[in-house]
């Protein structure tokens, strides 16, 4: 039973990533390693303390294994990013065949400014950055207005304005 | 029995591997560490060759920031450290034959000597650092030669020779690419064939200082020179990639056969890990546990002590209510050493027919190294920089910081 990836590659049984394209296979969803802040090495997701350095991990283990998130504090809703490499924040259109992977429509979207595409939070190797998508109404980091197609790095507890909606970002990372 | 001064583990991707009556491919993880006794230990003095580009491209602030970083560079050396230092244009120049640093004054006053000159015969220079080199090289000190190029030289082929002959002799080269022009190719198969680190790119002049200093704290840091692997798999095992993935990433350069891979990983750490990545082919098995290799680590070291072995012992499962326990740091690598893969292949292939690199290869980059992959993508040729870049990151995807630096 050969595993096809999206692209439709085949590889052999037991691979994680596609050989030809490096496409996510079936069975590759496994919780991310911690990734110490101070030296770079992964770790088991369970473990207190990096395994090369020492450095101590804040938060227990079952919380660390998903702790980066946005929340609306007004509502206490949240969106958890940790298996996210890369998320458009906006708000569903079916019309124009718009999907965001967080999308705040039911939150109010439309009515309090934000655009389809508002705004593109990514992952990279030991940062988070959010950049906004060129929307109407902006994005606001720490009541700052960001400047369009720039992505800036987040740290955890800020506050990002898409419209008039205000999301806080929460990042649980090791070593903090 | 005293505790192993070098600790060597391994760990599946998963476990245990399901019993699928086919063949099926499993990523075994094998990590060096050195034990806190071997950490603490007195290390060796060094026995530092440096071997410089003065060619006529170096004019002006390359060779301007160079020398101040070298005056810092003997400021860092102890007296029974030994300093020797070869500089090369289309001729070569001794301007410190090897001798114990034990009067810097003269020393910062040799690199005061150094001027730019012509052409670039890197070989002439590498030549005569290795002989430099060879006079203390032994166990007493650990031996490094420091090569910087700013260019193409047309003699790869002796360096490459050269770069076998530093091996032998256990004196790693740490290849030094300084502004864009260099050798990419060429400084990363020195490095690896001499059993040294891929090479550091300096992308501005004024960066050279910090290199340097580091290159002198990860040697400090060294405990057990001249680590080598050995690993002998059982019928119906098959090793198919090797892929080092700490402390940078380099794919094979591992001499793989049928039943054995033996890697030479160069110097071990205190503080930095040496691991690698084994891609293996298992043929149809039974379940029930079963040991599918034995591990040798040996060092240049004299010191026996530093001799280990370890089996692998792996567990097949028939039962599909045993869902498999997932190891997300080995996954984590096998992720890594399969984009660095894709994108190097990508890179090599540049202009003929390639593959679609996933989105998902691209995200584990930083956004200066996406760009470059997504002119990859595009079919866009990349700039001598931007190429230098890419590589960069590809050997730093699983890169390893070590406490000292920043």
């Amino acid at each position: 039973m050969a595993m096809v990836c999206l692209n439709g590659h085949e590889n052999v049984d037991g691979a994680f990533f596609c050989e030809q394209c490096g496409a996510v296979l079936d069975g590759a969803t496994v919780p991310g390693a911690r990734i110490c802040a101070v030296c770079g090495q992964p770790n088991a997701p369970e473990v207190v303390e990096c395994a090369n350095c020492g450095t101590a991990f804040a938060g227990s283990a079952v919380a660390a294994a998903a702790t980066v998130r946005l929340v609306i504090p007004a509502t206490g809703a949240d969106f958890d990013l940790s298996n996210l490499p890369e998320a458009v924040i906006g708000r569903a259109d079916p019309t124009c065949d718009v999907f965001p992977e967080i999308d705040l429509a039911p939150y109010g979207g439309e009515k309090e400014g934000v655009s389809r595409q508002h705004a593109r939070f990514r992952r990279e190797r030991d940062r988070y950055t959010i950049e906004d998508m060129q929307s109407i109404n902006f994005t606001f980091l720490n009541k700052q207005r960001l400047e369009a197609n720039v992505p800036t790095t987040l740290k955890s507890g800020d506050e990002l304005r898409l419209g008039r909606i205000v999301l806080r970002f929460e990042a649980d990372t090791a070593g903090a | 029995m005293s505790l192993p001064l070098i600790a060597v583990t391994s760990q599946l991707a998963r476990e245990p591997l399901p019993v699928t009556g086919a063949q099926q491919v499993a990523f075994l993880l094998v990590e060096a560490r050195a034990s806190e006794a071997l950490a603490t230990a007195p290390r060796r003095p060094l026995n530092l060759a440096l071997v410089l580009d003065r060619s006529g491209s170096m004019r002006g602030p390359r060779l301007q920031h160079m020398k101040a970083a070298l005056t810092r560079l003997i400021g860092h050396l102890t007296p029974d450290d030994v300093f020797a230092l070869v500089t090369y244009d289309d001729t070569v120049s001794l301007i410190t034959p090897a001798r114990p640093a034990d009067d810097p004054a003269s020393l910062e006053a040799d690199v005061e000597l150094i001027e730019h000159g012509g052409g670039t015969a890197m070989a002439l220079g590498l030549s005569l650092g290795l002989a430099e080199a060879r006079k203390y090289a032994g166990p007493d000190r650990l031996s490094r030669l420091i090569l910087l190029s700013d260019g193409a030289t047309d003699d790869a082929d002796q360096c490459l020779a050269l770069a076998d002959e530093a091996g032998a002799a256990g004196i790693g080269i740490i290849p030094i690419g300084y502004g864009a022009e260099w050798d990419d190719d060429l400084l990363e198969q020195i490095g690896a064939r001499s059993g040294g680190p891929p090479p550091e790119y300096v992308r501005v002049p004024s960066d050279i200082d910090a290199c340097f200093l580091r290159q002198l704290s990860a040697a400090r840091a060294v405990v057990a020179p001249g680590l080598a692997l050995d690993i002998r798999f059982v019928a119906g095992v098959t090793p198919r990639r090797v892929t080092r993935v700490a402390p940078f990433l380099r794919p094979a350069d591992a001499a793989i056969n049928e039943r054995t891979v033996a890697l030479r990983l160069g110097d071990l750490a205190h503080d930095a890990p040496q691991a690698l990545l084994i891609e293996l082919l298992i043929e149809p098995k039974r379940g029930g546990t079963f040991r599918i290799a034995q591990i040798e680590t040996s060092s240049s070291a004299s010191d026996a002590t530093l001799l280990q072995r370890a089996d692998v012992v792996v567990t097949f499962s028939a039962s599909a209510s045993k869902r498999p326990q997932m190891r997300p740091v080995v996954v984590h690598y096998v992720e890594r050493a399969n984009a660095a893969r894709i994108v190097l292949r990508a890179l090599a292939d540049a202009g003929n027919e390639r593959g679609p690199i996933a989105p998902a290869v691209a995200h584990l980059f930083d956004t200066e190294g996406r760009e470059q992959i997504d002119r990859v993508r595009a079919g866009l040729p990349l700039s001598p920089e931007g190429r230098k870049v890419l590589l960069a990151k590809v050997r730093d995807l699983t890169g390893i910081r070590r406490k000292d630096e920043e």
